[in-house]
């Protein structure tokens, strides 16, 4: 193993495709982290509840935010090019994120989606997230005027 | 109220259970669609509850969360969550007085219910002077402070000072001064202007001239650093007012809003109010409810607050048609309105300095205020 901060970890996705990581930038996930610390890292690192899309978009936000040379503003920008996804993408990312236990990614994510859900609409919501609407129509109504105060 | 039959409903779903991951699993093998609209149904509570607490504390208008809660009965579960409620931001519960209902006081006492300290607080001042239920008002706004949020412990002093809800012998003006020091401490403006007048006239506390004026002339710098601070909407002004304009010092400016400081001759936009005085100026305002017969509000528009009983409050004693809860809603009256309206101001002004006008001294200090008030 060369010094520590070229140490290089592989980590799998579900679907089996491989990716090298520095360490560095890899113990922003906790997770990660935990398992390092504890040595019981075998290579490559299975990670069974992420496929290759997400944890592709996962690494390149961990490197961006593990660049010291960054700046803060800088960082931000990328975050707000980041996010410009689908809102299915961005769930699934919030899903990696939290099985990764990364929390700035979460923080990021998390403020972008409740931003996005703000303005939308009852049947956005229900769109956008495909829920299915359990609600009869009496306790729809029910519900509507549950609170008639918030909408005058 | 939270329904325990929909908060088990998503619990279970946390658990993954054997049939639940049988059916996951057989998912992953069909196409994107079908995988899409288990999407939501893959996302554990606590992510959406994560989700949830960062729109409460974004959310600009009530309307924006309660819109989620109708979707489908899990947000509605989830959207009730305590977690969620104490994190509501102060325009998520802003009710406007004239949609006061029971369903709004029901959303306020489950968000106040749930540690929220600036619904605690707007409930407690609802209560305590629209409601007119002193206990309860007074508990719910001693919750807030106990959480250190300012208004709430400003709010409690003004109480304590003109004894509100009860007879003129509970006033408790020390308890009224350390409240006020505490929430100034904490950096609320007003307390910190009331703090000073308390100390150069010896109220409450032992007379300290030089340490109240300090504490009035800080009110107001913070007041000026905090706009400063924030960007102003009418921005087209703001290379102007900041131009000393010695003048401004003897004649009223009328420009609406931005006469703040204008004896420093700074033209500064007035400070936003709380939703919960802006609460109570519409409920008194609209008829909705009169304090009672004989009682008068607090006559800087900014406050709202009612007298609890006749002749609570203190008047201007220049004119006599102005009533003021506090010194600090006086002096702020002062300089936005009552300035210009105050019945001899013509007369002193010219004269310049002390004069004697019904046999009380006015002294005419550095912030232009008329110092004695009449109890």
């Amino acid at each position: 193993m060369s010094s520590s901060e070229e140490r290089k970890l592989i980590l799998k996705s579900s679907d089996n495709e491989e990716f090298v990581v520095k360490e560095s930038s890899a113990v922003q996930c906790l997770t990660i982290k935990n398992l390092v610390e504890d040595r019981c890292v075998s290579d490559p690192i299975p990670l069974a509840n992420v496929d290759s899309k997400i944890l592709a978009l996962v690494i390149e936000f961990m490197e961006k935010h593990a660049e010291t040379t960054l700046s803060n503003s800088e960082k931000k920008e990328f975050d707000v090019e980041f996010v410009k996804k689908p809102f299915d993408d961005l769930l699934e990312l919030i899903l990696a994120a939290n099985y990764l236990d990364f929390r700035e990614l979460m923080d990021v994510l998390c403020n972008t989606c409740a931003k996005q859900m703000e303005n939308w609409s009852v049947e956005e919501v229900r769109e956008k997230f495909n829920i299915q609407n359990d609600y009869t129509v009496e306790e729809e109504k029910a519900a509507r005027a549950e609170n008639p105060w918030a909408f005058e | 109220m939270l329904n325990e039959m929909e908060m088990k409903r998503g619990r279970r779903r946390m658990d993954f259970t054997s049939e639940e991951m049988g059916c996951w699993k057989k998912l992953k093998g069909t196409p994107k669609s079908a995988e899409d609209s288990d999407l939501f149904d893959a996302l554990p509570d606590d992510i959406v509850l994560c989700i949830l607490c960062k729109l409460s504390s974004t959310a600009s208008c009530p309307a924006d969360f309660i819109s989620f809660l109708i979707t489908c009965k899990r947000f509605n579960g989830l959207g009730l969550h305590s977690l969620v409620l104490s994190k509501a931001c102060e325009e998520m519960i802003s009710v406007k007085a004239k949609n006061w209902s029971e369903s709004a006081h029901r959303f306020l006492k489950l968000c106040a219910d749930s540690g929220n300290a600036e619904a605690c607080y707007t409930l407690g001042m609802i209560r305590f002077y629209c409601l007119q239920n002193r206990g309860s008002g007074a508990s719910l706004m001693a919750k807030a402070a106990i959480s250190s949020y300012e208004p709430a412990i400003y709010s409690l002093a003004v109480i304590q000072f003109n004894g509100s809800g009860g007879s003129k012998n509970d006033k408790n003006l020390r308890a009224g001064v350390s409240l006020c020091a505490r929430a100034a401490f904490l950096g609320h403006i007003n307390a910190l202007r009331e703090l000073g007048h308390c100390l150069q006239d010896g109220y409450g506390v032992r007379q300290n001239i030089a340490k109240g004026r300090r504490f009035l002339i800080q009110a107001n710098t913070k007041e000026l650093a905090a706009v400063l601070a924030t960007e102003t909407p009418s921005a087209q002004n703001a290379g102007s007012w900041l131009t000393w304009n010695p003048l401004l010092h003897h004649r009223y400016v009328s420009v609406a809003g931005w006469t703040f400081l204008s004896d420093f001759g700074y033209n500064v936009p007035v400070p936003e109010t709380h939703p919960a005085n802006r609460f109570l100026s519409d409920w008194f305002s609209d008829c909705e409810g009169s304090p009672g017969p004989g009682l008068r509000l607090c006559s800087h528009s900014g406050c709202g607050r009612p007298e609890t009983r006749r002749h609570e409050f203190r008047r201007c004693s220049v004119c006599g048609a102005a009533n003021y809860c506090s010194r600090a809603c006086q002096a702020l009256d002062w300089k936005l309105r009552h300035k210009a309206e105050c019945a001899t101001v013509e007369r002193w002004l010219d004269d310049g300095g002390e004069i004697e006008a019904n046999g009380i001294d006015i002294n005419v200090d550095v912030n232009g205020n008329a110092e004695a008030m009449e109890s």
